[in-house]
């Protein structure tokens, strides 16, 4: 009689079977679910870290580049709401025995299609040239091709990179756009102020 | 018996592989986060790193600052050392200085804050000495006729006309001086009024004759003389003189160029156009002739060397009305004298030569010569912007800034420490402030209980500011600080500036 209780406890029925299979289906479909969204969360805010890490950096460069630059031979003094995207420059490598600055070969900073490019003797036989980023969006954050200031920054269709000046402070602006695989993109915006000290 | 070969069936059938998958998912999540630790860390340090640069940046910064303070009160510009560096905030910093040439030095400053290191220079060049903030000066007597009218205004606040608008209490701001004894005579149908101070030379004094008005002080408390910076007439090209007849006025271009002499004949006009520096073997004006300085586009610097004649019926004239826009100066010992009506905006220097300002001559602006003789009937108007304009001048200017080193690799550690690296405690470093070079100075002053006043001749950093109540003199390793009566402010703050 024991023996026989026994044998008829071995295995699962098949409904057991299936209720079990579906109830791991779902947990394993959640579980799924969660690490799916952990990992889009990771990648997106990855992205976005790196974006902005990249577009700092980018702006540092330029930041101390500016600030080592001869004002009155930094560009046209663009007032609000006007701007360039643009800076020529020579920057002071200190000076000679006579007491007068020794100045650095002209330099260029600079919008080419999404890139922010430096030169070195810009249109001269010994130009040299470094992208320092390339992802920078055509238009700044929150800002549209329609000759209205959208962001209301005192700007007119500024671009991803521009540089305004009142006196000696210059406002650097730089805005990065990376699209991602889903089809959405990673927008970074940063802007500092810097003095022009020569 | 059965019992336990029953328990011993169910635990087999109770076995099962939950706890292995339960290892490998966590195993599989441990990956996931392992991967994103160590991708965050990196981005951390290497925004850390750039935020710790910032530190060390902003830091050296600091340090120029501190140490281009000090020069402007006669320090050396050096701020700590390598070895003995001062603790700002997080980080410390030092102060270097090289000597380029007699007018130049360059102040090297490093910061270090954490991970962080930036090293910035800058060139200092020297202030160019003046006395636009003497006003109307003599090296000797200065003698005062009467009929004469001296009071003043400031060109940066509104015109002279404007002031008498305002307030005629405004006017109050004549400066007269002399390194020796000023004597001032009025009689009662010339009466002479002052509206101002009138500043006699160390143990010297005002003598007043015929009861003339001064409204302000009439004591010296310095024991300093006055000294004339040579002047210094640039190097510019040179051409041969040109005599000026009447007819068509002559404008002399913007530039810097010179001539032997320039010449304007009776009834000529000649237009001198700023910005311009003129040098001028010998200046003559003839009756009825016009020099016209024209400063709308810039100032205007005129150097004479071996005569200026300036005939009574000849004029004076600028088109602007600030002061520091028209400079006359005046090499050697060249007699002159003034009696154009003008009106003149401008300043008159005299190092080494006799300055006559006669009557009908009325000057807005300066004059200081090595003697003066205002004559009856001069008008006089201090512009007292000059002095600000001067002041500034003498400051020590800078000429290039740059960024002499800035790091950027990403650090392997978060905990680094400059305190550490560099072998000091943060604990017994200075601050900036106190950190500057230790100078020989020489000082004279009153102490807290009064006169007579006191001397020190030594290292500062063995002399304690707390025992002088009024500095009357400061020299740091032989340069004069401006010595004229300063007091110590109850917080300790004393501004002062080179000479």
């Amino acid at each position: 009689m024991i023996g026989t209780a026994h044998k008829r406890r071995a295995g699962f029925t098949l409904i057991e079977a299936l209720i079990a299979l579906a109830l791991l289906s779902i947990v394993v479909v959640k579980i799924t679910m969660v690490l799916n969204a952990a990992s889009k969360a990771n990648s997106k805010e990855s992205a976005a870290m790196a974006l902005e890490d990249q577009a700092r950096r980018v702006l540092d460069q330029i930041a101390y580049a500016i600030m080592s630059a001869d004002r009155d031979a930094l560009f046209p003094d663009p007032q609000s709401p006007a701007y360039t995207t643009e800076v020529d420059y020579e920057f002071s490598l200190g000076v000679d025995e006579n007491g007068d600055v020794i100045w650095s070969d002209p330099e260029h900073i600079g919008l080419d299609g999404s890139k922010v490019v430096w030169k070195q003797n810009p249109d001269m036989p010994a130009e040299r040239k470094v992208a320092w980023c390339n992802v920078v969006r055509p238009f700044l954050q929150g800002e549209i091709d329609n000759s209205l200031d959208d962001n209301d920054n005192g700007l007119t269709d500024e671009q991803g990179l521009s540089f305004t000046l009142f006196k000696d402070a210059v406002t650097i602006r730089l805005c990065l756009e990376r699209p991602n695989k889903d089809g959405t993109a990673t927008t970074e915006a940063v802007e500092t102020v810097v003095t022009i000290r020569n | 018996m059965k019992i336990i070969g029953q328990r011993r069936h169910g635990d087999a059938a109770r076995r099962g592989g939950a706890l292995i998958l339960s290892l490998v998912a966590v195993g599989v999540v441990g990956v996931l986060a392992m991967a994103f630790l160590q991708l965050s860390a990196s981005v951390t340090r290497r925004q850390v790193g750039a935020v710790d640069t910032k530190l060390a940046f902003y830091l050296a910064e600091a340090g120029l600052t501190e140490s281009y303070a000090g020069v402007l009160v006669g320090r050396t510009g050096r701020v700590g050392s390598e070895t003995d560096p001062a603790v700002y905030g997080e980080g410390l910093l030092w102060v270097e200085r090289d000597v380029i040439d007699g007018d130049h030095i360059e102040l090297k400053s490093t910061g270090m804050a954490k991970t962080g290191r930036a090293t910035l220079g800058v060139v200092l060049e020297r202030g160019t000495p003046n006395v636009k903030g003497l006003g109307v000066f003599s090296l000797s007597n200065l003698i005062i006729g009467p009929g004469t009218t001296v009071d003043g205004f400031d060109s940066s606040v509104g015109t002279y006309a404007e002031h008498l608008a305002m307030d005629p209490a405004l006017m109050e701001l004549a400066r007269l001086g002399s390194n020796a004894n000023v004597t001032v005579s009025a009689t009662p149908t010339d009466p002479t009024v002052i509206k101002g101070d009138v500043i006699p030379g160390p143990a010297s004094s005002v003598v007043e004759a015929g009861d003339p008005t001064i409204t302000g002080n009439t004591t010296n408390e310095s024991v300093t003389a006055e000294v004339f910076p040579a002047i210094v007439i640039p190097t510019v090209p040179m051409f041969g003189g040109v005599t000026h007849g009447a007819g068509v006025p002559l404008i002399v271009p913007s530039g810097s160029f010179g001539a032997a002499y320039l010449h304007l004949a009776a009834n000529s006009d000649v237009t001198l156009q700023g910005p311009l520096t003129l040098v001028l073997g010998g200046l003559q004006l003839a009756s009825d002739s016009q020099l016209l300085f024209d400063t709308t586009n810039g100032a205007i610097n005129l150097y004479v060397s071996n005569y200026l004649d300036v005939d009574p019926a000849a004029l004076l004239v600028t088109t602007g009305e600030k002061a520091n826009d028209v400079m006359i100066s005046i090499d050697g010992d060249v007699p002159v004298e003034f009696e154009s009506a003008g009106p003149f905006y401008g300043m008159i220097y005299a190092p080494d030569a006799t300055v006559v300002l006669a009557n009908g001559f009325e000057l807005f602006g300066a004059v200081a010569a090595a003697t003066l003789d205002i004559a009856n009937g001069a008008t006089l108007h201090y512009d007292a912007a000059l002095a600000a304009i001067g002041a500034e001048e003498e400051l020590p200017k800078k000429v290039s800034w740059r960024i002499v080193d800035l790091p950027q690799a990403v650090p392997k550690s978060l905990t680094k420490d400059p305190f550490d690296e560099l072998g000091v405690d943060p604990d017994l470093l200075a601050n900036p402030a106190d950190a500057h070079e230790d100078q020989t100075i020489h000082v004279r002053y009153i102490p807290p209980a009064g006169p007579p006043a006191q001397n020190y001749d030594g290292l500062e950093s063995g002399f304690n500011w707390n025992n002088v109540k009024y500095l009357l003199s400061l020299k740091r390793d032989g340069g004069l600080v401006d010595g004229d009566l300063a007091e110590i402010a109850d917080d300790g703050g004393l501004t002062m500036t080179v000479k």
